[in-house]
């Protein structure tokens, strides 16, 4: 999954606060970033809303997004079914089976009660299939069933690495997911232990 | 749907507010309410996200159908396509309903190879905002997230 790449933002986001300034932009968000950088960009202009890699197996924004909620900022996480190990889709696929939902039914239903500033961003091009992404905020998620959710990203977690002779282990996990959105990297995966 | 989607009444409301007083917009809204449930335009381009879809007029109707079932967040970039996606938002949309709310990014750019840049230089960014506000046909872009890549 990607990861935010630590660095300052001064420069870029500076431009951007001055095309707001100019009434082109009315308002700013950031994407890919760390609570260092939201940081540092708040000092420039303000920010409405953060949009990050996050889904019920990639937990590394848990306190980020509490703390955005703190802050009435709204979280805006993509690749929803991204970067799951096989044991992480199981336990996915075995709680929509029983809740005769989809696995990405069940996937955006925990986002939304994960917390109330998530927003969601599900894609499709297909009218079926965007009306059944829609129904996900109708899905109850039982209390268990959340539970069991909520513990895979500890219990199953991977890691990645890059096989690339090239630079190999030299990108970043950020660029390999990146890539691999849009099918254009070799990857593997591997598990922690 | 638009009875059951959940709304967030959060940050985002703050967005027509804010525009209001910004920059002297005639919008007589006050706030919106975003639906939780938004969507995601990446995949009305091409396949990698390159070039036109296989089906245009099929792009336009899950706009419209989206827009049609209560979403009002709508999220895209230039670089979708590149152009294409926020070409056919247009289309589809145009002119677009007081409570939608458009979100881009900017800081990448296509290779014609189909690979995405990372370009956040002033020219880069100054260039990808105007590219939004032509291919969205919009004088404001309601938000704008600067994509972050090392």
């Amino acid at each position: 999954m990607m990861a935010p790449t630590e660095g300052s933002i001064e420069e870029p986001l500076s431009v951007l606060a001055e095309l707001k300034e100019q009434g082109l932009i009315a308002h700013l968000g950031l994407s890919n970033i760390s609570p260092a950088q939201l940081g540092e960009g708040q000092k420039i202009t303000e920010i409405v809303c953060v949009q990050n890699a996050y889904n019920v197996a990639h937990r590394n924004d848990d306190a980020f997004i509490d703390d955005l909620a703190r802050q009435g900022i709204a979280y805006v996480p993509f690749f929803p079914l991204g970067g799951f190990s096989p044991l992480q889709s199981s336990a996915l696929n075995e709680a929509a089976a029983s809740l005769q939902a989809t696995p990405m039914q069940v996937a955006l239903a925990w986002l939304l009660h994960r917390s109330s500033n998530i927003l969601l961003i599900p894609g499709t091009s297909s009218v079926a299939h965007l009306r059944e992404n829609l129904e996900a905020a109708d899905l109850e998620l039982p209390q268990d069933t959340f539970a069991e959710l909520d513990a895979i990203a500890a219990k199953f977690e991977w890691k990645v690495i890059e096989q690339s002779p090239r630079d190999h282990r030299t990108r970043t996990a950020k660029n390999i997911a990146f890539a691999t959105a849009f099918g254009t990297a070799g990857t593997a995966w591997i598990p922690n232990e | 749907m638009s009875r059951s989607l959940p709304a967030l009444v959060l940050a985002l409301v703050r967005l027509r507010t804010n525009t209001q007083t910004l920059a002297g917009s005639s919008s007589s809204g006050t706030s919106v309410t975003l639906h939780r449930l938004g969507y995601g335009a990446m995949q009305l381009a091409g396949p990698g996200v390159f070039g036109p879809p296989r089906d245009r007029d099929a792009a336009v109707a899950v706009l419209r159908e989206a827009v049609a079932l209560g979403v009002n967040h709508i999220d895209t970039s230039d670089f979708y396509g590149p152009h294409v996606t926020n070409q056919i938002i247009k289309e589809a949309l145009h002119p677009y309903p007081n409570d939608l709310v458009i979100v881009t990014k900017v800081g990448a750019r296509r290779g014609e190879d189909k690979s995405w840049i990372p370009d956040v230089s002033r020219e880069g960014l100054i260039d990808s905002v105007h590219d939004n506000l032509r291919n969205l046909g919009l004088g404001r872009l309601d938000v704008v997230n600067l994509r972050v890549e090392e």
